[in-house]
């Protein structure tokens, strides 16, 4: 009796396994299909092509595409450093009460939804950004690619982090025991033991920013166009999908959409690709 | 050695400015958000001029207060959480304890694939869905809040199967021999001893879950959520909820009281976040302590 | 040599993990009123063949067993590797003590009960009578009943591993094998331990694999020395009763 018990529990379990990966395969499945069409018409060229205009008929999504890379490696770029110095100040004070502190900071802001980022970005960010350049209206590529390095941070710090107490303990002894100053430990021993950790960390958080809808949507501008400068609005894959199926249009924009759709997806699949490969490599490494 | 001492003086000042910068704009953005969302914060915020007993228990509509949009979050989450808490329990579980090695490698590749998968995809997703029903069996099909919920519900099952499967398996290997050598059966060895053992893991991560279910607006935004649906009856009804009404501030808000009403929603957003974070810490922290004493 | 018929027999047993032959052709009986002492080297098998007597060795994937082992109950034999008796009650029957104390984070009436009441099925108030009966068994009752509530956790190495000894003989075992018992205690806990399985052995089968000599020649009826995964010597209480012998013994299979 326990044993039939015992099938059907097994049973039970693999069939909500299964309808979990069923689920997974269902999201890829419906997204190709609906962007199959476009390989096999001749639509493709115009969407990737650099103009967007749907009134006009022109439907190039390639501007969208340029947005989201220049958004994403400038948010990027920008956190980068920050989290360096972070992780170096955590490091440097380990156990006192001020790493404690920042570490609980690091850790709150993860739990702090990606839309209130954006809406108090909208009343202290963009006014001055308004004011200081006096051009444009304040909602540019500046504006969300400092707030999204702020929405990123978090990852990149906490990531990194782990790294470097997972290395720590032995290399730590050993670095103290040379002589070195905290700072120094972290610079020359440190950070190059952690290094395939830190490209992890970094490429987390790039995928975060490539993936995020809304910080873009509230404070990119949204133009599609190419950007002259950091002070021009421009458009992502990600806000474009939203704001076309936010209006209802014809069927060549909801094409576009697909298209941006697959691409986000084929650029963060890869990249997550590049992570998995770095990450098993470090793992053989280490045994 | 001066070069020394000043290297090391540079990057210190840069790790403290780092650091001092970070916890500066924090300060700000919360204190900013304080300010101006707590004297936003009252009875007529969330109902309007109704009564706050009739809209509690739905005798009267609220059409300009932002309660519609708190019980449609509600309703999201739950509804969310039913569908992601089980199947991602299950699944967690096969992976860490019935699945054979191959399966388990492919198995989390999926999940890895789905858990980096951005929430606007997954919005577009479940808008694909409806695509399909329109043209097959349900031509009247529309986003609503079931399909709202699926799409939630898929967004935090990774968070779900990755924390029930990372937990089971952190059960240490002499503690997880109790079960077998007693004469458990493999589910009742689950069931009994690792389960329980692994609780406050799979607890924090449904938490977890459970936020990302609060604050995402991207999934909803594609899938049925409106800024004026009032409480929504059926599953199948369009609804509001707290994270796309502060969006819909920030993008074309036209009065005083309609931001106002933005940022006491974000506020109150901010406060149902940072109650799961805070739940979130003290079990982890109770979860640390215990398996200390066990090694 | 004991004339009793034998509890436990295992006939040409040999275990391999993925392609490393760890068991070959282990003949090995238990017999009622005995405590038998496994030594050997570390590596050598003694905690392989252990497992594969209640085929716990079934939890690693790649271990592969050929041979038979056969558990001789009062009513019936079962064959432990083909056999219709389900694998968790073959298990029950054949009780098994690892080295490291492995309690429960619960309390430690919870520790003993909840097996019993999962295993046998057990309810209400039997549960208590054969807690207490099982405390009283490791002589632990004294120590704990004051605190049957509180968590497991707080007792000391020795006690934990008495109550791990207490929740093995709650649910009725036919056998005992216990991996290294003493291996994580202090001397005196380990004293107190040894004395218990001279009590024990009266009613039960005891296996006991061992990395100390001495406690070997304090305990053991009978010595089967294992090298490399065969049987290599077997000594019983004549040999076992000149230490001098049984270190010259030693020296030589070690």
């Amino acid at each position: 009796m326990t044993l039939r018990r015992e099938w059907w529990i097994q049973k039970g379990l693999l069939a909500a396994t299964l309808t979990s990966v069923a689920a997974i395969f269902l999201l890829l499945f419906l997204l190709l299909y609906f962007s199959f069409p476009l390989l096999f018409s001749g639509d493709l060229k115009q969407l990737f092509s650099w103009r967007w205009n749907p009134f006009e008929g022109h439907y190039g999504i390639l501007p969208m595409m340029l947005g989201t890379l220049l958004l994403s490696i400038l948010s990027t770029v920008m956190a980068f450093p920050a989290a360096l110095g972070i992780c170096a100040f955590i490091y440097t004070h380990r156990n006192s009460c001020l790493s404690r502190l920042l570490l609980l900071v690091v850790h709150v802001m993860t739990s702090i939804p990606t839309v209130i980022y954006g809406f108090v970005s909208v009343f202290i960010l963009v006014p001055p950004m308004r004011r200081i350049f006096a051009a444009g209206a304040g909602f540019c590529l500046l504006t969300a690619a400092l707030t999204l390095g702020l929405l990123i941070l978090p990852t990149i710090v906490l990531v990194f982090h782990a790294y470097l107490t997972q290395a720590g303990g032995s290399l730590r002894a050993v670095s103290e025991s040379l002589g070195l100053t905290p700072m120094e430990q972290f610079c020359f021993v440190m950070l190059p033991s952690a290094s395939r950790g830190l490209v992890s960390a970094l490429i987390l958080g790039f995928c975060r920013a490539v993936g995020d809808a809304m910080i873009p949507l509230m404070l990119a501008g949204n133009a599609a166009q190419i950007p002259a400068s950091f002070l021009d609005s421009i458009r992502t894959l990600s806000a474009h999908v939203a704001l076309v199926l936010a209006t209802d249009s014809q069927s060549m924009a909801y094409q576009s959409v697909f298209a941006s759709g697959l691409l986000l997806f084929v650029m963060i699949a890869m990249v997550t690709a590049l992570a998995h490969h770095l990450n098993r490599n470090m793992l053989s490494r280490c045994r | 050695m001066p070069v020394r001492r000043i290297s090391n003086r540079v990057l210190s000042g840069f790790a403290w400015i780092a650091s001092a910068g970070l916890c500066l704009t924090m300060l700000t953005l919360i204190g900013f958000l304080m300010k101006r969302g707590m004297t936003a914060l009252n009875a007529k915020l969330f109902f309007d001029n109704v009564p706050w007993t009739a809209a509690v228990l739905g005798r009267q509509p609220v059409f300009d207060g932002i309660w519609p949009a708190v019980v449609g979050s509600f309703y999201l989450i739950v509804l969310a959480s039913l569908i992601a808490v089980p199947l991602g329990m299950a699944t967690g579980i096969t992976l860490s304890e019935y699945a054979s090695p191959n399966i388990r490698r492919w198995i989390s590749l999926a999940v890895d694939i789905l858990a980096g998968t951005p929430s606007i995809i997954m919005g577009l997703f479940g808008f694909t869905i409806i695509l399909l029903l329109r043209k097959t069996l349900l031509p009247q099909a529309r986003t609503c809040l079931l399909l709202s919920a699926v799409c939630i519900a898929l967004l935090i099952l990774p968070y779900i199967i990755r924390v029930t499967q990372n937990s089971l398996e952190a059960v240490l290997p002499h503690i997880r021999l109790i079960g077998p050598s007693c004469g458990f059966t493999q589910w009742q060895t689950i069931c009994y001893l690792l389960l329980p053992l692994s609780s406050r893991g799979i607890l924090s991560g449904v938490i977890l879950g459970i936020g990302r279910a609060a604050e995402d607006t991207a999934v909803i935004m594609l899938t049925g959520v409106v800024a004026q649906a009032g409480i929504p009856q059926r599953l199948w009804d369009k609804f509001e909820a707290i994270p796309f009404h502060i969006y819909c501030v920030a993008a074309e808000y036209q009065s005083v009281r309609q931001l106002d009403a933005g940022f006491g929603s974000a506020l109150i957003l901010l406060a149902i976040t940072g109650i799961l974070f805070l739940a979130v810490t003290f079990l982890q922290r109770v979860v640390v302590t215990r398996y200390e004493i066990l090694s | 040599m004991n004339s009793l018929s034998s509890v436990l027999e295992v006939t040409n047993l040999s275990v391999w993990f993925s392609e490393r032959q760890v068991l070959s052709d282990i003949h090995l009986s238990l017999f009622p009123g005995e405590l038998t002492v496994l030594i050997g080297h570390s590596g050598s098998g003694k905690s392989t063949l252990l497992q594969s007597i209640n085929r716990l060795n079934e939890i690693f994937p790649v271990c592969r067993t050929q041979g038979e082992v056969q558990l001789c109950t009062e009513r019936k034999k079962i064959r432990v590797y083909q056999s219709d008796v389900p694998l968790s009650e073959i298990r029950r029957r054949i009780g098994m003590v690892f080295q490291t104390p492995a309690v429960l984070p619960f309390s430690i009436f919870r520790n003993v009960a909840m097996p019993v009441r999962i295993t046998l099925g057990y309810r209400g108030n039997v549960i208590n009578e054969r807690v207490e009966w099982a405390l009283r068994q490791v002589s632990l009752w004294d120590e704990v009943k004051d605190r049957l509530h509180k968590n497991a956790s707080t007792l000391s190495g020795g006690q934990q591993q008495r109550l791990c000894l207490a929740r093995t003989l709650a649910l009725e075992p036919d056998v005992l094998l216990l991996d290294e018992p003493t291996a994580s205690l202090d001397f005196k806990s380990a004293r107190k331990i040894e004395a218990l399985l001279g009590e024990l052995k009266t009613r039960y089968a005891i296996l006991v694999v061992s990395h100390s000599l001495g406690q070997t020649l304090r305990v053991a009826d009978r010595v089967c020395v294992i090298r490399d995964g065969r049987m290599v010597r077997e000594m019983g209480k004549q040999e076992l009763r000149n230490p001098a012998e049984f270190y010259r013994v030693i020296e030589t299979y070690f």
